[in-house]
């Protein structure tokens, strides 16, 4: 599934889902599963977790256990620090700012989404309501970002 | 001998004579015959006659216009006599004015020193009018406003057209009052020596604009509290809608997920109702979905600003039809478009919105063994233009014409047709927000022809 040459290090086989709906989680799980993606998938459930997850910090200081991830996927609406405070952070963090940011989630207003890419978003993604289409986006997301896309080099080790 | 004296008749002779004297200078001696030697004095006489007659003609004249003269300059003697009343009246009359007048009447000489004003002073200035002669004007304004009364006054004494003054005049306690000033150059022998003018207290109009300003103020305060409370109530409803999309959404995906979970890693411990079930749950999440997709645009349609634009028609329609394209091979739809389509006055995603639902119900509300055919044209109406989608479906009974644009409203129930009950509630608001209208003509099993209208972008025409 991956090719394997030497650039790609062990870091950048995570994906950082930020998520706190327990459905969502379950259902984005089997959706990666089932599309046969080989990164693995790391998983906070707020703005606040996925930050310290991005440090370094606390629970996460552990890059062993706790990766750099390749591509981030961001809900918006979380608990303690939104999305959308999230990216305002992200885009302030020399190395950390190079990771790509999906955003995936529910609202499709159009302030949203604006906010979103003026923040910096370098996508952004509706989660379908049924299973099927779930599938089908990752399967894209997987082909697009994990696969066509170049991704950057990710230096920064934790802490800044 | 006799002969000859009666040929010149010395009576007539003497009468003529006598005649002269008496100052009849036209009398003369009638000449009968030859005149000798008599001649000569017969014709002296008469030319004295005749000489003494223009000489007297003469005098006479130069005294008639000698009379003529004195008539005249007695009349004019009398003119002026007039004159002088009159202006003695009107002098009166201005003194009469000055000393009554509310306004402060005013002469200022070149230097700016007061040389006349009128008793109104007092009121105003608290002094009299003689205690203001001879002070200067600059006495009595606010510093800042002391160079604009000076321009003023420079502009007047060089002879400028003025346009009256709002300024402030200073009592000798300090008491202000607001007065209006109109100043003239005073001319005398073609030369300005000073400026003359009104001021008038204008306390009471200042007062007034005042009033006014200040009940303008509270009117802008309150609709600017209005338009506050409005910009909230819609902010509210900004985030009741956002909350809608998206608190909604997640239990319905979670509904959609796990009936998908059921049905494929259960399915061998469901029997055929435990999968009918599942489905039914995956269906009704799914319907759930769409409804809330319509109620957050109509929502949106009826609180959303927007500006009209040219929008082809015909590329709106070209771009529905490639996005319905999976719906239209599917079930075989024929969509024949017959005219070009034209360039209106909207709002091109509220168009995409109102077309794609008219043409999704075209296709949808066929019976079941017939294949949907669609045909769409425009007519141009007065600077309308009409855009017609003609559908061979089931047909809307006349009784129905109205209601089936209102909110929620079905006609059929959802296992034969699917749909929210909210598609033309989207269309008739949506085209409202364009000042443009909706309608329909069908039958029952006749299809239906709806259209809406729109601005055109000409002007007025037809074709």
């Amino acid at each position: 599934m991956i090719e394997n040459n030497e650039k790609i290090d062990n870091n950048q086989h995570s994906i950082l889902l930020v998520e706190d709906d327990p459905n969502d989680i379950i259902l984005i799980k089997r959706a990666f599963k089932k599309a046969n993606i080989g990164h693995s998938l790391q998983i906070v459930e707020n703005g606040e977790e996925a930050i310290a997850y991005l440090t370094g910090v606390e629970r996460f200081n552990d890059r062993s256990h706790y990766p750099m991830p390749a591509l981030i996927l961001l809900d918006l609406k979380l608990p303690r620090k939104s999305g959308h405070e999230v990216l305002e952070w992200h885009q302030k963090q020399p190395g950390i700012r190079r990771i790509p940011i999906i955003v995936l989630t529910s609202s499709k207003r159009k302030a949203d989404i604006n906010k979103a890419y003026d923040l910096g978003a370098n996508s952004y993604l509706i989660k379908p309501v049924s299973f099927h289409s779930l599938l089908n986006l990752i399967q894209d997301l997987n082909m697009f970002w994990l696969n066509i896309n170049k991704n950057p080099e990710i230096n920064a080790e934790g802490k800044k | 001998m006799k002969n000859k004296i009666e040929r010149f008749n010395i009576e007539q002779i003497i009468e003529t004579i006598q005649r002269i004297a008496a100052g009849d200078f036209t009398a003369r001696i009638p000449i009968a015959g030859k005149r000798e030697p008599y001649d000569a004095i017969v014709t002296g006489i008469n030319m004295l006659g005749e000489e003494i007659e223009i000489h007297t003609k003469e005098s006479e004249e130069h005294e008639e216009a000698l009379l003529n003269m004195l008539e005249d300059v007695n009349e004019a003697r009398l003119v002026t006599e007039g004159a002088k009343d009159a202006l003695m009246e009107s002098e009166e009359k201005f003194r009469l004015i000055a000393e009554t007048s509310s306004d402060m009447i005013f002469q200022i000489d070149r230097k700016g020193n007061f040389t006349y004003c009128s008793p109104a002073i007092k009121k105003i200035l608290k002094i009299s009018p003689d205690d203001l002669i001879g002070t200067n004007f600059k006495h009595y304004f606010t510093a800042s406003e002391l160079p604009i009364i000076t321009q003023a006054f420079q502009h007047a004494i060089m002879g400028k057209q003025l346009d009256p003054l709002e300024l402030l005049l200073v009592s000798e306690d300090e008491i202000l009052t607001p007065m209006e000033f109109s100043l003239v150059p005073v001319i005398k022998n073609d030369k300005i020596i000073g400026v003359q003018g009104i001021a008038r207290d204008i306390t009471e109009r200042k007062r007034t604009e005042k009033q006014l300003q200040k009940y303008h103020k509270h009117l802008e305060e309150l609709v600017e509290e209005r338009t506050k409370q409005l910009q909230e109530t819609n902010e509210e409803l900004e985030a009741f809608a956002f909350s809608v999309s998206h608190d909604l959404r997640a239990p319905l995906r979670a509904m959609e997920g796990f009936a998908q979970v059921l049905l494929e890693d259960y399915s061998t411990k469901l029997d055929a109702g435990g999968v009918e079930y599942a489905e039914r749950i995956i269906d009704a999440a799914n319907r759930m979905n769409n409804l809330i997709d319509d109620l957050l645009s109509y929502s949106r349609l009826s609180r959303a600003e927007f500006k009209l634009k040219n929008v082809s028609l015909g590329k709106v329609v070209k771009e529905i039809i490639s996005q319905l394209e999976p719906r239209i091979k599917e079930k075989e739809v024929v969509v024949e478009i017959k005219t070009k389509l034209p360039i209106v006055k909207g709002h091109r995603t509220t168009l995409i919105k109102i077309i794609s639902n008219l043409i999704i119900n075209a296709m949808t509300f066929v019976a079941p063994d017939v294949k949907p055919k669609i045909r769409i044209w425009s007519e141009n109406h007065n600077g309308w233009v009409r855009l017609y989608i003609e559908d061979n479906g089931i047909g809307i009974a006349p009784e129905y014409h109205e209601k089936i644009f209102r909110i929620f409203e079905r006609l059929h129930g959802i296992e034969t047709y699917p749909g929210t009950g909210i598609g033309l509630a989207i269309v008739r608001k949506g085209i409202e927000r364009m000042d443009g209208t909706v309608g329909l003509e069908s039958d029952e099993g006749k299809g239906s022809r709806f259209w809406i209208e729109v601005k055109s972008t000409r002007a007025k025409d037809n074709d």
